[in-house]
């Protein structure tokens, strides 16, 4: 006798594994039921490299395409889900092309709270336009990570946890880093204050650990006051030594959407298994 | 015709003159001082290797990571160990024992002898830094008036490619700004690193965008060998 509450948790990892094979083609063979935002409930991503129209350096639509996992087997760096890769500049809420040129596309408006910014499909933003150095971009410059809004746009309230085993790299105002035992330099920057405890330079932490919360904290001023001034969104990057196959780059920020959405489907199935009440999509009311 | 005749005497002169200043200058520099010009910077290094392009990087060993759970989308990145030319590591190492330029804190002996690379970190390390790492990789950090700074140095290098490698090639060292602070990002001794510049106040701090005094932060670093070495 099949009992329904397990009949219905066949049946869920059954349409999200097959939701998961036609996402890597940027989008979903068998269309999945929607939610009340009219977005779809199951994770659908757009595929790697694929930013939003115009918003690549030089006004182009492409970042990096290759489509390698640089963290195989890490932990997606949000505690729980929903969480939504996608941009901060270029959502609901961003400032958009204002900041860099009237060729570049405007924001869409609204605030961060819009439900389109907690809605799936993902977005890469890796690359994004942004004046600073990112090596493997292909114009040379760009954002150096990709940039994820947890389930709500509440402050201080989702965590970020430890991706990997490692020990705490420098504890900044904006950033924290995490050296993983796999060798590389994961960061996690916007973060509240205080930290979860014992986060400090040095310590020894381990996969799925606690952090910190995510919040809005781009600096810090001389009167120790924060500086809040972006969205509520964590920004993470992975730092490695890289080449192309034949030459040595030397150590910097690497793509990293495709070891992100891995990890992400790793964390869907385990949060499906272990608590099958959450529903899969959450808008963000607040602002 | 006298003009003539005066020449080689007056270049006699000059050099004569050239000879009694330098060495009126060189009698009050100490034997540190001296052998200090000979030290190369870290930025120097990296030029003398790049010249122009990123370095090749030799005769590699695939590096097998045990996945917890392979991808069923995408392929993982192939990861190489390069190797490290220790001759050229060594050669630098003595050049800044030579010239005097040595970590203020000592690096305690049971990393280094883990840390099979050569390590750059910071000449004035303040006691409250950290060196760890193991076998192919290691991070220093140290606290700074205002700014933190981290080293990352690794011999496993992941394969990815992009169209932005060549703008990285032409560069040799690249220093540029991020979210919070300034990097640099090299190839040295076949190995692969990073210094990074994590600023408290990013906005507020001039130094948080400068390039020269990026540039600066790398050079003030000095190369100790590690892995018994």
């Amino acid at each position: 006798m099949i009992k329904p509450r397990s009949f219905l948790l066949v049946l869920a990892s059954l349409f999200l594994l097959a939701c998961e094979s036609g996402g890597g083609g940027g989008g979903p063979i068998i269309t999945p039921p929607t939610g009340s935002t009219g977005t779809p409930l199951f994770f659908t991503y757009d595929p790697p490299g694929d930013l939003i129209d115009g918003t690549g350096r030089g006004v182009t639509s492409v970042g990096v395409t290759d489509t390698a996992i640089v963290a195989p087997g890490m932990r997606f760096p949000i505690e729980s889900g929903p969480a939504y890769a996608n941009s901060q500049v270029w959502g609901h809420g961003g400032a958009g092309g204002s900041i860099f040129g009237p060729s570049y596309p405007p924001a869409p408006g609204g605030t961060q709270g819009d439900a389109a910014n907690y809605s799936y499909p993902w977005k890469d933003n890796f690359c994004e336009n942004r004046g600073w150095n990112a090596p493997k971009c292909p114009a040379g410059k760009g954002h150096q990570g990709q940039d994820i809004r947890p389930s709500t746009c509440e402050v201080n309230k989702h965590w970020v946890v430890a991706t990997e085993n490692g020990r705490i790299g420098v504890v900044g105002t904006v950033s924290v880093e995490l050296v993983t035992d796999t060798g590389q330099v994961h960061r996690y920057l916007h973060l509240q204050r205080p930290l979860a405890p014992g986060i400090v330079s040095g310590a020894r932490v381990g996969k799925g650990q606690k952090i910190g919360r995510i919040s809005n904290i781009t600096g810090r001023k001389s009167d120790g006051s924060f500086v809040r001034g972006t969205t509520v969104h964590l920004h993470f990057e992975i730092w490695d030594g890289n080449s192309d196959g034949s030459r040595n780059y030397g150590v910097g920020p690497l793509p990293l959407y495709t070891s992100l959405v891995d990890s992400y489907k790793r964390l869907l199935r385990s949060d499906l298994q272990s608590n099958f009440k959450k529903p899969l999509v959450q808008p963000c009311h607040t602002h | 015709m006298v003009y003539t005749l005066m020449r080689p005497a007056s270049h006699f002169s000059i050099k004569m003159t050239c000879f009694l200043a330098l060495s009126f200058v060189f009698q009050f520099l100490t034997p540190e001082m001296a052998l200090a010009q000979s030290a190369p910077t870290i930025s120097q290094l990296v030029a003398a290797e790049n010249r122009g392009q990123a370095p090749a990087i030799g005769k590699t060993q695939t590096v097998a990571k045990q996945l917890a759970a392979p991808s069923r989308d995408f392929r993982q990145a192939r990861q190489v160990r390069v190797p490290i030319d220790w001759a050229a590591a060594k050669k630098a190492t003595i050049a800044y024992q030579r010239a005097g330029r040595m970590p203020k804190a000592a690096l305690a002996q049971s990393v280094m002898d883990e840390i099979a690379m050569p390590i750059i970190v910071p000449e004035k390390m303040p006691a409250n830094g950290h060196v760890f790492g193991k076998d192919y990789y290691y991070h220093a950090i140290s606290r700074h008036d205002g700014y933190s700074v981290s080293v990352h140095g690794t011999c496993v290098l992941s394969e990815i490619r992009s169209p932005g490698d060549k703008k990285a090639a032409a560069d040799g060292m690249q220093i540029f700004q991020t979210e919070d602070g300034m990097a640099a990002s090299f190839s040295l001794f076949g190995a692969a690193y990073s210094v990074m510049m994590v600023c408290d106040d990013p906005a507020g701090d001039s130094r948080c965008k400068s390039t020269a005094f990026m540039k600066k932060l790398v050079d003030s670093m000095v190369v100790q060998i590690g892995g018994g070495k």
